[in-house]
């Protein structure tokens, strides 16, 4: 591993450890789970989509 | 009498002549036929050089379908077929003659080399094509077509092995199948070889799928399945059918259709067509086709901005066995929206592209705004698409935080490669890998792994840096995590100093995201490369 990825390791996981990373640590957590369950709703199928015949 | 063979040089003239002479159509028909059409442009692009027609050909799927409905009309329907074969080599009746005669390794090994595969032609008045096996679009420069789906079809043309890479296609006989039974049949001639499972003829199908639900319409002549029908078709052959809304979002459809597909799973694609030509689109009726392929042209990723950047973002056209136009005809996503009311407000909805033709229109005067998709998929893969999406959302978000306080993703986002796999497939990758060497390689391939995996890979600027293993088999609340494979020593370790954090164990304890946690946390699993130890 070179030098500046070891740096960067270092920076990354004291940043999260402070107290400004641990709180956009719990936005980005919650802004993933909200966006995935809008993602997981845009999937869903209107049952009344799947009664009408395809006839071409 | 006739002989048992015929053999001509190609042209779409003396192709369209054949179809007349071996069906009961005519020539002006057949013609005008959208079928037609893509054949000039198909056997023209593949370089076709001479056809071989089959004379009394018995085929399985059309014996099928006359015996359920065509030995029982009042009219002499034929009851064999004529198989038509083609080959980009230039040869005679004379030259076939002499390799029947006599072995001829040159000519046997040129016939092989050149074959591109076979359509039947059934006896029927107009709807002529039937069970259809062509090579599709060969690779161009520039252009990445993937057909995932091709199998291989074994050919025995009087003694003569031939073999094509295909996917069967057939024309809708608007009696004993309409579109959907057509898309179905081509979907479970995939399925059927890589799930084990018996294929239906488009008769059997049609059959099944209404078996279940009473419909004011008659099973035969048949006029369309719905949605709920061809699922019931779908779990008749023991494969459930997962249901996928496209609900306007371009992203949806081409995720979807690329985790899967990637797996060799062909899919049906609900749709609803347009005709353009006039100054507003005029609703032409709801059309089912097959997804076989799909083309990735230019690494002008579009993505909706709080999704994931997905490599399956970059699709610009799908190929689909439509009934209507042709097998392995093009869709494209060409950016054009057409405007139409939903619940009283007018939208813009996004559309496709088509080689669908109509009496009115042209070529390209039909766009298709994509409704529903339909996965066919083998009861034990459990966990789907939007789970993995989840897992992985939470991971690039994280990753996506940090890099804006500490930039160490070089001014590029991580791009997101993540499809259905099976444990030989994923190990015969690393396998063949040249840079997958080494212990920490070797620990991967002897690792005891589920039979169905979803693959999460991420790429930088080109590179895969990290993949995330995940048991499609489990359910969802059984934290489906198997391992991950780290390719770049560097990334994983910036990757654990952010997953050391103790925020994440208070805030994800018990999900499956916390146990990639503590699974890049633990120094026994960190990637080493060859020869370290």
């Amino acid at each position: 591993m070179d030098e500046k990825s070891k740096r960067l390791a270092e920076e990354a996981g004291k940043w999260v450890a402070s107290p400004e990373g641990r709180e956009a640590m719990k936005k980005a957590i919650i802004e993933a789970k909200e966006s995935s369950k809008r993602f997981k709703e845009s999937l869903q199928v209107d049952p009344k989509i799947m009664r009408e015949p395809f006839t071409i | 009498m006739e002989t048992p063979f015929e053999i001509y040089p190609y042209s779409i003239n003396k192709l369209i002549d054949i179809f007349s002479d071996k069906s009961i159509s005519n020539p002006e028909f057949i013609q005008k036929n959208i079928h037609s059409i893509y054949f000039r442009e198909y056997f023209e692009h593949l370089d076709t050089k001479t056809i071989l027609a089959e004379n009394d050909y018995i085929d399985r799927d059309y014996l099928e379908d006359f015996s359920s409905y065509y030995v029982r009309c009042f009219a002499d329907y034929k009851r064999k077929c004529t198989r038509l074969h083609f080959f980009k080599h230039d040869f005679c009746v004379n030259d076939f003659e002499a390799l029947l005669n006599e072995s001829n390794p040159s000519l046997q090994k040129a016939l092989q080399q050149n074959y591109l595969g076979f359509v039947v032609v059934k006896p029927l008045p107009k709807t002529i094509i039937g069970r259809t096996c062509l090579v599709p679009y060969p690779k161009e420069s520039g252009k990445e077509r993937k057909y995932p789906i091709t199998r291989e079809y074994k050919v025995n043309l009087f003694g003569l092995p031939l073999s094509v890479k295909s996917l069967a296609f057939q024309e809708q006989d608007n009696v004993v199948a309409a579109c959907a039974t057509s898309a179905l049949w081509s979907v479970f001639h995939g399925t059927g070889i890589l799930f084990h499972h018996d294929i239906l003829s488009p008769g059997e199908i049609t059959k099944t799928a209404t078996k279940q639900l009473p419909i004011e319409s008659r099973v035969f002549p048949n006029r369309g399945l719905s949605g709920e029908q061809m699922a019931y078709a779908i779990r008749s052959v023991n494969l459930e059918p997962l249901q996928i809304g496209i609900n306007n979002k371009e992203y949806n459809i081409k995720s979807s259709i690329y985790a899967y597909i990637s797996y060799g799973i062909p899919l049906i694609l609900g749709l609803r067509l347009y005709d353009i030509s006039g100054r507003t689109p005029n609703y032409i009726g709801r059309h089912a086709v097959a997804v076989t392929g799909y083309s990735i042209e230019d690494q002008t990723t579009k993505y909706e901005n709080e999704n994931l950047k997905l490599v399956s973002s970059n699709i610009n056209k799908i190929y689909v066995h439509d009934d209507q136009v042709g097998p392995f005809s093009r869709m494209v996503f060409d950016n054009r929206f057409i405007k139409l009311h939903k619940n009283g407000t007018e939208r813009d909805f996004i559309s496709l592209a088509t080689s669908f033709k109509t009496e009115g229109t042209g070529i390209g005067g039909v766009r298709a705004v994509p409704e529903i998709l339909l996965v066919p998929l083998y009861h034990k893969i459990r966990i789907s698409f939007d789970t993995i999406y989840a897992t992985v959302k939470f991971f690039n978000e994280v990753i996506e935080q940090v890099n804006e306080e500490i930039p160490f993703l070089m001014n590029e986002k991580i791009e997101w490669d993540i499809y259905l796999t099976d444990v030989n497939k994923l190990k015969s990758e690393i396998f063949e890998a040249e840079k997958c060497t080494g212990n920490y390689f070797k620990k991967i391939l002897l690792m005891n792994m589920p039979r169905y995996i979803w693959r999460a890979a991420a790429i930088l600027k080109g590179t895969p840096v990290i993949d995330f293993l995940f048991d499609a088999t489990d359910i969802e609340q059984g934290q489906y995590f198997i391992c991950t494979i780290e390719y770049d020593k560097g990334f994983s370790s910036i990757l654990k100093k952010i997953f050391s954090g103790d925020i994440f164990e208070e805030m994800l304890k018990n999900t499956t995201a916390w146990k990639i946690i503590r699974w890049l946390r633990d120094d026994s699993h960190t990637y080493r490369e060859a020869g370290s130890k």
